[in-house]
């Protein structure tokens, strides 16, 4: 009886969900949300601001991270994660440059090599600087403009040129301006591939760069651009290539004159002159950074990203006007965001996706990540649908809970933690005694005790009194909180402990 | 009632019921579909696939003059050339394998479909496509998740509806809830010693998601998901009648399903997604980037039917893209967004053998917008005739709100 009510009023709840509706703007995936409505407010107790902030801003929190905000605050902690080139990552650095010296290559030494190393250094240092980076937002942004402007691995010689495309584009300008960001993008050997720009001739325009430039790097779809405008940019765009045989250096950008329509143009209702070469898609670019659509769909993009699925339309007006007053500075955009009080209010507000889901239990966890755990937790993101690079469509992964909230994303997620706490994962490994041996009464605790150390060490949040007594009762074997484990006992039971509480609720919201 | 009284509620319910069992799947499915209602199979062809390169029109002059180097050579002996169909279409070299099937009359194509709203986005095309309101977003759900809100079954099965993949598709969106699922058998947790710990841990997990929100409902539809498959011990499946489905993410999707429908329990819908269309450059024509692709679709399709022989007189696939690619061919070797569209049907309910639809021609003056092939065939009349014809879901008017059937094609017949 209590299930059929159950179940009844979880219906009626879905059903209300549908109704409510949800923001047209959120349903252009290509792989949409379901029926969704965002974490009902107080649906869990929420966390105190610090653990919010460094949960949202980061791939999760590590202990460090956690202490480290608490001791400087709320706003110095933003500060300092705005300005990541004084963030000490010199450790990572070394690492990083030892495990995958691809990294640092150019196009043309990476041609001369093998495409599989390529691309398997670069897919492995995105997990390991998510995990390990003490320049957290910075990597957090990183994976943002690596979405908006998606380009995918295994298109044409894209596994080559997406290693200097992610250096020399995406984090050179991750905290910079955003103008810089998309011209740099816009002469990348891996977006010039991707979207086919690189074969656009005179002789028979290829529309694919322009129309996604227009729909997803700047203005977004509903921006009243037409058909005309679309052909009028592709014609702009025409001769911007790489080099190769044609001309210009090998796996560089190149424009090739004789391939440009040097004609007048009208994009937008600008007039264009005509003889610009080059300086046609410049003059686009700067159109579309300029634009108060591009403003606003950027500060949208953000909110989601940063704050919730359904962000409040006073948040990304400010945000698209902090955005606009910069000139487009990407870094001031974020400070405006972070400090606003609506960001402060949106504890809960945004699920996991799987690579957040993997680094934020890795370092929650404090587990060690040896140099062969590249492939290993690059399989469990493949399977759970979020290889880095692996989105073919140009609109990057998709960036609302009800993308990933479903019974196989679910399934997969509770694997993983089963995975990691069972340090079943090839290269990585996790010390659970370590994690425990600060409860009191350890090796021999209280199944409460034992539970209010992990919970507290995992998730840093209270948790409501029904959920600690589900959790303890776990741990006990169903008897009372207060039973007292045995040594043995407390051994056995924390691989499954520790992923019951990495399986909770409470882990899947960041 | 606040949330969080709603979630206090929900879990005074979970410890009252302590001695249950923490969780309980719902077996109130009818095990056995009614034999008046087919599976519906939804195969969605992401990124706009090239109809024209598909289901050639040969006997359009314009088409080949519109494709000097991508074009399919007309019906003939030499190798790479069309395969024809009724004198006028033909299909891609590289989909030999349905020709069998449309001989069988059990493949039928749509030629000159596809949607009224005239967006040449990708997203935007998807996104009304699958909400089945083309040119409105007003409605949040998709047309398959109102089919399901609007029939009742008496159908309670967490495999009522499944999205093969990571999510579940724009198209099943509705108070019915759908299963995501990439593979059968990865459906269950792992990774603990034994099966009573692991049992011990589920039944512990479930008692964290108590019913009370929109995640706590993904979390029970998992949890009931995974105990009815583990009592219809799926194990290895064997296809049947020597079908060899391709080693790929479409092959293995169409794999799963068949297994769904021959483990009987209670599958409806299934929505497949296929990736890979939006062939800008480098398309090729009878061999290249879309001959894989179909060869890939066809062989995937053909050892569905052939698996579910049995089965098929209750089965109906259908196949759509968000929109067609322009006519003219441009110097990349590849074609740009476009229109119009065909779509295939598939089962033992469909009028087969036959390219519905009237042909709107390829002449420069009979192109639509930039130069794309027009749309003759409202992409609706189509799905609505298998609501109909096939699901027994007379409420169409629900299922596409607004649209006006201009009458039925023919191409699928009334369940009997």
């Amino acid at each position: 009886m209590e299930g059929l009510t159950r179940r009844t009023l979880f219906r009626s709840a879905a059903a209300g969900a549908a109704l409510a509706g949800i923001p047209d703007s959120l349903l252009a995936d290509s792989r949409p949300p379901v029926t969704w409505k965002a974490a009902a407010p107080g649906a869990l107790p929420p966390p105190d601001p610090l653990v919010h902030l460094v949960n949202r801003i980061a791939f999760g929190h590590t202990a460090e991270s956690l202490d480290h905000a608490r001791r400087v605050g709320f706003e110095n902690f933003v500060a300092e994660q705005l300005y990541p080139e004084n963030i000490d990552d010199g450790d990572l650095d070394a690492t990083l440059k030892e495990l995958f010296p691809t990294l640092t290559m150019s196009n043309a030494r990476l041609l001369q090599l093998e495409k599989s190393d390529v691309v398997l250094d670069l897919k492995s240092a995105t997990l390991y600087r998510a995990i390990a980076s003490r320049r957290q937002l910075y990597e957090m942004m990183v994976d943002f403009w690596s979405n908006h402007f998606n380009v995918y691995h295994l298109d044409g010689r894209i596994g080559y040129f997406k290693t200097v495309d992610d250096r020399e584009v995406i984090r050179r300008h991750a905290l910079g301006n955003f103008r810089q960001l998309l011209g740099a993008s816009a002469k990348s050997p891996a977006m010039l591939d991707y979207l086919d720009n690189a074969t656009n001739t005179k002789a028979g325009p290829n529309e694919n760069y322009g129309r996604e430039l227009m729909e997803l790097h700047t203005l977004g779809v509903d921006a009243g651009y037409t058909e005309t405008d679309v052909q009028e940019v592709a014609r702009c765009f025409t001769g911007w290539t790489i080099g190769g045989r044609k001309g210009g250096k090998n796996g560089e950008f190149y424009f090739r004159a004789a391939d440009h329509d040097d004609g007048p143009r009208t994009v937008l209702g600008n007039q264009i002159p005509a003889g610009l070469g080059v300086g046609h898609g410049e003059k686009v670019l700067d159109i579309l950074a300029g634009h108060p659509a591009t403003a606003r769909r950027i500060a949208f993009k953000l909110c989601v990203r940063f704050v919730s699925d359904t962000p409040p339309d006073s948040l990304v007006g400010s945000v698209a006007q902090a955005f606009t007053n910069t000139g487009g500075d990407i870094r001031e955009t974020m400070r405006a965001l972070l400090l606003s009080a609506q960001f402060r209010a949106s504890a809960d507000q945004k699920f996991k996706r799987p690579l957040e889901l993997m680094a934020s239990a890795a370092r929650a966890l404090g587990a060690t990540i040896g140099p062969e755990a590249g492939k290993p937790l690059l399989n469990q993101l493949r399977n759970l649908g979020q290889l880095p690079f692996g989105w073919h469509p140009p609109n990057g992964y998709p960036d609302a809970a009800g993308a990933w909230a479903n019974t196989g994303g679910l399934l997969g997620g509770w694997n993983l933690a089963l995975a990691l706490a069972g340090n079943r994962l090839h290269g990585v490994s996790t010390d659970l005694a370590a994690l425990a041996a600060g409860t009191p009464g350890w090796p021999t605790p209280t199944a409460g005790a034992l539970t209010d150390r992990l919970t507290s060490r995992l998730l840093s949040r209270r948790l409501d009194p029904a959920d600690r007594a589900q959790i303890a009762a776990y741990a006990s074997g169903g008897k009372p909180p207060q039973t007292r484990l045995t040594a043995a006992q407390a051994q056995a039971k924390l691989p499954g402990l520790v992923a019951l509480i990495l399986d909770s609720p409470y882990f899947q919201w960041r | 009632m606040t949330a969080l009284t709603r979630r206090s509620f929900f879990r005074a319910a979970g410890l009252a019921g302590l001695a249950l069992p923490g969780w309980f799947p719902r077996l109130a499915f009818s095990a056995t579909p009614s034999p008046k209602r087919d599976v519906l199979v939804c195969v969605f062809l992401r990124g706009a696939a090239d109809g024209l390169n598909i289901v050639v029109p040969f006997g359009d002059r314009d088409y080949f003059t519109n494709r000097p180097t991508l074009g399919i050579q007309e019906p003939s002996s030499t190798a790479g050339s069309g395969i024809d169909l009724d004198g006028f279409f033909g299909l891609h070299p590289a989909l030999a394998p349905l020709k069998e099937l449309y001989d069988d009359k059990a493949l039928a194509a749509v030629h000159a479909a596809g949607s009224p709203d005239d967006t040449h986005s990708h997203f935007t095309a998807m996104d009304f496509m699958e909400r089945g309101t083309p040119g409105s977003k007003s409605l949040t759900t998709g047309w398959i998740g109102r089919h399901l809100s609007t029939l009742d079954t008496g159908n309670d099965s967490p495999f009522r509806a499944v999205g093969i993949g990571h999510g579940v598709q724009a198209s099943l969106r509705g108070p019915v809830p759908a299963t995501a699922l990439k593979s059968i058998a990865d459906f269950h947790l792992k990774g603990l010693r034994s099966e009573a710990e692991l049992a011990s841990f589920q039944s512990s997990l479930s008692t964290l998601y108590p019913g009370g929100d929109f995640l706590d409902g993904q979390a029970r539809q998992t949890f009931d998901a995974v105990a009815l498959l583990a009592g219809a011990n799926p194990g290895t499946y064997q296809p049947q009648n020597g079908a060899q489905y391709p080693d790929s993410d479409f092959g293995q999707a169409l794999q799963q399903v068949a297994q769904l429908v021959r483990a009987d329990l209670g599958l409806e819908v299934a929505c497949v997604d296929v990736g890979g269309w939006d062939t800008h450059a480098a398309e090729g024509g009878a061999t290249g980037t879309l001959a894989n692709l179909l060869a890939d679709l066809g062989a995937g399709l053909h050892a569905f039917y052939a698996d579910l022989a049995d089965r098929m007189a209750h089965i109906t696939v259908v196949t759509m893209s968000e929109f067609g690619r322009r006519v003219k061919e441009n110097a990349s070797g590849g074609t740009d967004h476009g229109h119009g569209n065909c779509m295939f049907l598939l089962g033992g309910g469909v009028a087969g053998g036959k390219v519905y639809g009237t042909w709107p021609g390829l002449a420069a003056g009979q192109l639509y917008g930039p130069g794309d092939l027009a749309v003759t065939t409202d992409f609706r009349t189509v799905l609505s005739e298998i609501v109909d014809h096939r699901l027994g879901n007379p409420k169409v008017a629900d299922v596409f709100p607004g649209f006006e059937r201009p009458g039925y094609l023919g191409v699928a017949r009334q369940a009997v």
